[in-house]
This record gives structure tokens, sequence and C-alpha cells, in this order.
């Protein structure tokens, strides 16, 4: 199995037991799980990992029984979850701790691999970068994910999130599911996460942040840059000014985060260098992100 | 309101300028990337500048500056407010450090609020107002000299303390005067209870004088006498107290006898009417000491001292050609055994034991007498302490040093024909001068003493004067006082009198504040002034000892109730009021502003930083 980058094998081979648990209906039918819809094609399409949750009926007792290995059928007709995943690559994402945007792409391909996994269809985009992977299905894709991961370089040029995502919206059809990666520290972020959702996709908002991000160690005079944007601010940081900051950030937050999961999605706020171990633990298992 | 130094003005131009050209300069912010410029408020409070140019914008930190600036420049430039007449250019104060003055009507005292006035007179002076202070204690002291300097002026007004001693006011008035004379603007301004005799004699020399009492007067129990005698009934001891309180008061009387308690007695005090008594001493004693158990407004006059009964003769030889003054004077004291003869006998010249206390020469040349106690009335003999050269005339004016030989005299216009003018020598005292010499001159050559009225009786209108039997009443006292069972030499003296003890040139003193101190005297005299505090003070150098009861019994002193005593030729209140000022140099306020506005603007400065 082709190692993703930022995981470790251990970590992938926990991930390969869950599935993606999209909260809304409709978003994609899953042939695999358990579901209302009575109408099935009976193709074969592949064999996968048995994970909780699964339809006992397509379970092949007879891999069992001559393998020991658990494993259900899958069947071509289905219809797949489509499964979206945009990832923040401007230069923002590196500026001052480069662990943030090795967090972000560790989350990325956690992600798509469970997608793959879970023999949803998946298709992959870089913000800031032209780098567009489509149509990948299965396990066995796990390997291009990990190189289209591998190809993209560490951010450095300026990007606008809003551009990026109005760019893989227009590209986007029918039902599913996005995972959008970012920090989404830009005045108008809502209203690019809102286009997903207006495009009938469930929106998961990761939103990646760093130490100093969360909590700026500025002093003095300063003439603030905007790495992505280019704006300028001039201020003095006194204590007035840095809780301003930090007042001003929780509710940028707050804003995206609602404008996730008020349209059904989910949102999470990820401290750069946290470990995917972790956010199995902490976060994707116990708000039901993966199953 | 005016400024002392108003050039100090020209100095707020360059101090605004220069701190609104930092505040013109622009701020020379460094360049940081960030990656949510947008979440930082705009902050545009310009806490440093280092680079030109900016348009001023409004600032707090800017306002306090200049603010502080113009305090600076303020106090500096010693704005002062129009003054009371109270502090004249050159004003003299007189502090009353009379035993009165530690009555307590007012808080703390009477001469604590003496000094809290002269102290906010020094505070609240003019720059170039000129102070001295004059303490009138036992002595007069010149605390300060005419100075504008405040710190020493403060540092003086620490210095000065009150006695137990009643105080002649007349003489730190005189020395008032004396330094206010030809000084531009001079004042005098008294600060006492205006419990102290009449100084009808002032002459200010056209100094303006102010006075208002201080307290507001008092209830007040006191003794009137405290003396005990021996008659053909025995020994007693005659108690008399007396107080000042509007009605009728009941309090204890403590008496004790060489230091243990022997009675206590009740006094009943009725308005205007003295509480007396005779108490009978069934015992020989040394020293009694009354205490009156009374709450009032003066402590020290609560308590009385007084040795037992001397039941002794004073024997006294009267060597002389023939003075029906003196013979008769002195045959009127009861305690005076006299025999007179013209010449001395062999018997008493020279060393050796002798039959008198006291040998008194008038008009007789004087020798070496066996008594121990000589008094010459005339040309003395040479050496002894005391030295005759040649004649002289007397002076009008005179001062007199106090003490039991003095107590109760008057030497002031005093009529002498003609005078030995004395030269003494060191352990002499000249307990009354003129200008042209000792009056009355003590010596104490050896054991003896030797007591020197250097002009004969018939030479002047001595005899004529009521000092005179007050002088020889005093003398038998002097020749009489010293001496008492188991050795110890025993005395009664007012706070304030020097204590002469002849014999004694070292010893411990220990005051009645159980304080002592080391004193030492070269010429073989020790006489220890300055004796201001009521109680025992005790003499020691080795096995001997001596003790001496210093006791207020002073009626004038002990009547708290307010009074208007004539300064000069006129009643003192109808000179100038006296009110303290309220206001002068401003400087301390403003800088006290300035320190407050100081710190607000650091605090500011701190905030925003």
């Amino acid at each position: 199995m082709a190692v993703l980058p930022g995981l470790s094998a251990q970590e992938q081979q926990v991930l390969s037991r869950y599935r993606l648990l999209p909260r809304r209906r409709g978003v994609g039918t899953h042939g695999e799980r358990l579901s209302q819809s009575q109408g099935m094609s009976h193709e074969f399409r592949d064999f996968r990992e048995y994970a909780d949750g699964d339809d006992l009926r397509h379970f092949d007792w007879n891999v069992l029984a001559r393998l020991g290995q658990r494993v259900v059928r899958t069947y071509q007709d289905e219809q797949e979850l489509k499964v979206t995943l945009v990832l923040d690559a401007s230069a923002s994402m590196t500026s001052h701790d480069p662990a943030k945007w090795e967090t972000a792409r560790a989350i990325a391909g956690a992600l798509g691999f469970v997608a793959l996994q879970g023999g949803d269809a998946l298709q992959s985009f870089a913000i800031g970068r032209g780098g567009t992977v489509r149509s990948l299905r299965g396990y066995t894709a796990t390997g291009r994910l990990a190189h289209w991961l591998d190809e993209i370089p560490e951010p450095s040029e300026a990007h606008s999130l809003r551009k990026g995502c109005e760019a893989v919206v227009n590209q986007l059809k029918g039902p599913g599911i996005t995972i959008l990666i970012s920090d989404g520290l830009e005045p108008d972020a809502e209203s690019s996460l809102r286009a997903f959702v207006r495009r009938q996709q469930e929106l998961w908002w990761v939103q990646v942040l760093s130490e100093d991000e969360l909590d700026p160690g500025l002093t003095g005079d300063l003439e603030l840059v905007d790495v992505d944007l280019g704006h300028m601010r001039t201020t003095t940081i006194t204590d007035e000014v840095r809780e301003g900051y930090r007042s001003n950030l929780s509710a940028h937050i707050n804003t995206l985060s609602a404008a996730a999961t008020r349209s059904g999605g989910k949102a999470m706020l990820v401290k750069a260098g946290a470990t995917i171990e972790s956010l199995i633990r902490d976060v994707w298992r116990p708000q039901r992100w993966i199953g | 309101m005016t400024f002392a130094n108003p050039l100090a003005w020209l100095g707020l131009i360059p101090l605004w300028g220069g701190i609104l050209f930092l505040y013109f300069l622009r701020i020379r912010h460094q360049t940081v990337k960030t990656t949510a410029a947008f979440l930082w408020p705009e902050n545009r409070d310009s806490v440093r500048a280092d680079a030109p140019f900016q348009r001023l914008q409004w600032s707090l930190l800017l306002a306090l500056q200049l603010l502080l600036a113009f305090l600076a420049i303020l106090m500096l430039a010693r704005p002062q407010v129009a003054q009371s007449a109270v502090i004249t250019e050159s004003t003299i104060f007189v502090v009353d450090g009379s035993a009165s003055m530690n009555a307590t009507d007012v808080k703390p005292s009477r001469f604590d609020a003496a000094v809290n006035q002269l102290n906010q007179s020094i505070a609240t002076k003019s720059r170039t107002s000129r102070i001295a202070i004059i303490e009138s204690g036992t002595t007069t002291r010149i605390v300060s000299g005419l100075t504008a300097d405040e710190s020493a002026l403060a540092r003086a007004s620490r210095t000065l303390k009150s006695t137990d001693a009643e105080v002649d006011l007349s003489e730190a008035m005189q020395l008032a005067a004396a330094i206010g004379k030809n000084q531009p603007g001079a004042k005098i301004i008294l600060l006492s209870d205006g419990v102290f005799s009449d100084i009808a004699d002032f002459k200010p020399g056209g100094i303006p004088t102010a006075f208002t009492p201080i307290g507001r007067g008092a209830g007040n129990a006191f003794f009137r006498a405290f003396a005990a005698g021996s008659s053909a009934r025995g020994d007693a001891l005659l108690i008399s107290v007396d107080g000042t309180f509007s009605e009728k008061r009941e309090f204890a009387l403590n008496i004790e006898a060489d230091g243990e308690p022997l009675t206590k007695l009740n006094v009943v005090l009725n308005p205007g009417k003295p509480w007396t008594t005779t108490l009978p001493l069934r015992r020989e004693v040394s020293r009694l000491e009354g205490k009156l158990d009374v709450d009032d407004a003066l402590k020290t006059d609560n308590v009385a001292l007084a040795l037992g009964p001397d039941r002794r003769a004073v024997r006294i030889l009267l060597v002389s050609a023939g003075n029906v003054f003196l013979e008769r004077a002195l045959a009127l004291d009861p305690r005076v055994k006299l025999d007179r003869t013209a010449s001395l006998p062999e018997s008493e010249s020279g060393e050796g034991p002798s039959n008198y206390d006291l040998v008194v020469f008038d008009g007789v040349a004087e020798r070496p007498v066996r008594a121990k106690f000589a008094v010459t009335f005339g040309k003395p003999m040479a050496g002894g302490g005391i030295e005759p050269s040649g004649t002289t005339k007397n002076s009008p004016w005179s001062s007199t040093k106090k003490g039991p030989l003095t107590e109760g005299t008057g030497w002031n216009d005093l009529y002498i024909e003609s005078m030995t003018r004395l030269n003494l020598q060191p352990g002499a005292v000249a307990w009354v001068s003129s200008a042209d010499g000792p009056l009355l001159a003590e010596a104490a050559p050896g054991p003896s003493r030797r007591l020197v009225v250097p002009f004969s009786l018939l030479d002047s209108d001595l005899p004529l004067q009521p000092t005179f039997p007050i002088l020889l009443s005093n003398i038998v006292s002097w020749a009489s006082a010293t001496g008492s069972k188991s050795g110890e030499e025993l005395g009664i003296l007012k706070p304030g009198m020097s204590w002469v003890m002849p014999g004694w040139s070292r010893g411990t003193l220990f005051t009645p504040d159980g304080d002592q101190a080391q004193v030492t005297s070269e010429t073989g005299t020790l006489r220890l002034s300055n004796l201001d505090r009521v109680g025992w003070y005790r003499l020691r150098d080795g096995n001997r000892n001596a003790r001496v009861g210093m006791s207020l019994i002073n009626s004038s002193e002990s009547n708290l109730l307010p009074r208007v005593p004539v300064l000069g030729q006129a009643p003192a209140s109808s000179v100038v009021a006296f009110n303290a000022p309220q206001w002068g140099d401003l400087w301390r306020w403003i800088a006290l502003l300035a320190l407050a506005v100081f710190c607000f603007e650091w605090w500011v400065y701190a905030r925003k930083s």
C-alpha cells in the first residue's frame, strides 16, 4: 500500500477501517452501507475490508472461510459518494510555521484515504496550484492520491482563497461532500464556504491555524502586510490591540464554523502540529466524521 | 498672585516646542508579514517617534506631557499668594517654655500648639521673609537667628522644649527687641499662654508685637504650700492645696516619707477656697513628697517636695563694727542664734573645728574662718576664688541668676555709693551682676563656701529695700540647707535653679526621668544648671550621695485661666492679633500636583506600551 505524506503506516492501517460518514442523505448512496433504499444493482465491482456498519448481507463468508479475511463485496451500479478534497496551498499556509502546511496536507491525505477505502469517488484540488486529480476510486488509487500530495510544492505564492474556491465550485457537478482544508484567514472566507453549500455540497470545513496565529507575539509599531492579499494595516501593538485581535479571530472562526454547520456540514479547528492519531481519537470518531 | 521668579516662564517655550516637535515626527513602523492583517484593529496612538514628519494628532500623552511641562515651569516661577500681615520681612518668634505651657487644655499641649503655629509660619512664609526663634526656658536661648532658610528654621524648631520651671519672659522679649532693632519690617510674635508676670518695662523700640494667648483655660489643682517645720508641739507638715475648678472636687493626696508611703489624705476642694491641713510627723524624716491624684490640665504641679524639719539652729557670728540693720534683720529669723563681735576671735580663724555655721563680716576686713560658710559685706580678702580689684560705682541695671540665694530678691534700681570690683576665678558664681561687676558672688574654696556682697551696707540703700530681709533669709537657708542623716546631702530647689555642690568634682547625675549622665568640674565645685524637671535629682560619687528636689509650688504658673499680661505700657491684647497664615509659596502644592500628573502619564504610557 502506498504511504501518504504525513501519515505513518500505523495511522493508515487504522484509517483503513473507517469510512466517511456524511451527515445528510442524498449526497450519495452507498451500496456498501445500510440504506433505506431497497433497489440495488448486483454487478460485482471489488472487495473491500469489512468495517463496522457494513451491511452483513454483502459480507463474503467464503473469503472468511478460506482466507480468514473479513471482506465485503461492492457493486458497480451503486450510487457513489462524490468526495471533493480542496487543499489550500496558498502562501499563508506556510507563513511563520511550516507545521501548519504539513498538518493540512496530512489531514487531506487521511480523509482522502478514508474516502478511497470507503469506495467513494474522490477528486482533489489544490488552491494556488493547478494540479487536480479526478475520479479516484478504490483503495488501489491510494498511490495516485499520495503522488498528488507529494507533487504539491510547499506553498510560497500569494493566492486568494475566494478565487480558488470559485474555480473549484465551478467544476463541481451533483451533490457530494467537499472537504475544505485551509486557514480561512481572509475577510470574505465565509462567502467562499457558502459557495460550496450552494452547489449541494455537504461542506466539511477543516481550519488549520498555527500557534502564532492563535496567540500572536507581535510588539511595537508595525506595518502588517497580508501574505496572500497584500493588504496593509498600520498599528501599534498594545495589550488592547492584542486583545482586539483575539476577539476578531474568535469571531471569524465562529463565523466560518457556523457557515459549514448550519447547512448540515461539519467544522473543526486544528492547531498546526496535531497528529492524525489524535484527530481520529478526539474529533473524527467522537463527532462522527468517520466511522 | 505674583511670581518670585517670572523669568522661568521663558523656559516654557522651548520645553513645549521640544515636546510638540517629537510628536510631529512620524512613527516609523516595522513591516511584518502576517496571515491575517484584517484581524488586527487599527491603532495609530504614537508612543514613540523617530522619523520625520506627520500631522499632529490628538493624544492624551501629549496633553499630559504639556501639562507636566507647564507645572514644572510654574513651580520654577515660584508663584506666591498674598499673605496675611503676620509674617513680615523680619519676624522674631518668642516661644514660652514655662511650666504652664505643659497644660493639656489644648491638645497635645499648649507648648506643642505654640510650636505648631511656629512651624506653620515657617512652612508658609515667603521666600525672602526671615524668621528668628527665641526660646524662653530656664535660660533664654536664641534657637535661630534671623534667617530665610526654611530647613534651618525647621531644624531649629525641632530643638524647642518646654520646662517645668517658671520663666522670666522679659529677658527673651528684650532680646527679641534687640534682634529686631534696625531690621526692616521687624515684628515680634510671642507664642505664650499669657501665664507670666507683666513686663511693664518692655521697650520694643517701635517694633510691633503680636500676642494671642494659647490655651482655653482649664481646671487645675496645685499646691500652695508643702513644708515641714518643727515647733514646741512637735514636727508637722503644712499642706495647702488650691484649684481653679468651677465646681467642688474631691481627690486623694498621697504622701510619702523617704520614699515610703506615709499616709493618704482626702482633699475636698471648693471653688475659690484652698484646702489646708497640718499633718503631724511622728517620726524623723528627711524627704517628703506629696502627689495629688487628680485629673487636671497640668501634671507638673501635682507633685510637691519638701525636706524634713530642721531642728538645728543656725549659729551665726556677726563680725561688725556695729550695724543695727544687719543685726536686727538676722535676729528676726527664728532659726538664728546670733553672736556679735568687733573682730574675729583667733579660735574661729584659720583651720579647725568651729563653733559657728556662718561667719558674717560687715565693714571688717575678712579673714579665713573655720566655719563652713562665710559672708562678707564690703571689700573681701584676696584669694579664695574671688579677687578684689579697685573701686567703682554701680550702674542701675543688673541681671540676676536664679538660685536659692536670689529667690524673691530684686536688684534693679539699687543705689550703691561705691563698691569693690570683683574678679571671679574659675568655679566662682556671680548670682547678681551689673555692668561694673558682680553684686553677689559665691565661691567654694575647699570644703567651705564663701559669699561676697562687694559693698558696704551703709554705702547703699539695700537695707531699705524689701530685698534685704529676703536676702538674709536666703543666706540663713543657704547656710543650713545641707546635711541630713545617713550622710546624704539634701536640698530643695525650684525647677530651673542651679544646683551648686562645693567639694564635688565629678559624679553621676540621675534625673527624675530615669536618665543618668556623668558630670565633672575642674574647679572642685559642681554646678548643675538646666535642671528643669520636677522631681528628685540624685548625684552619686562613690559612697557620697546628694539629692535635690525640684518642686514647682507657684500659684501663678498653676493658674491656667486666660490672662492678659502687660507687654510694655499696654495690655498684650491691644497689640496685633496673631492668626496663623494660610498660604505662602505655592510651589509645594504645584509639585504635588505635578507628581500626580507624572504618575498618571506614566500609567497611560505603560498601558499603551
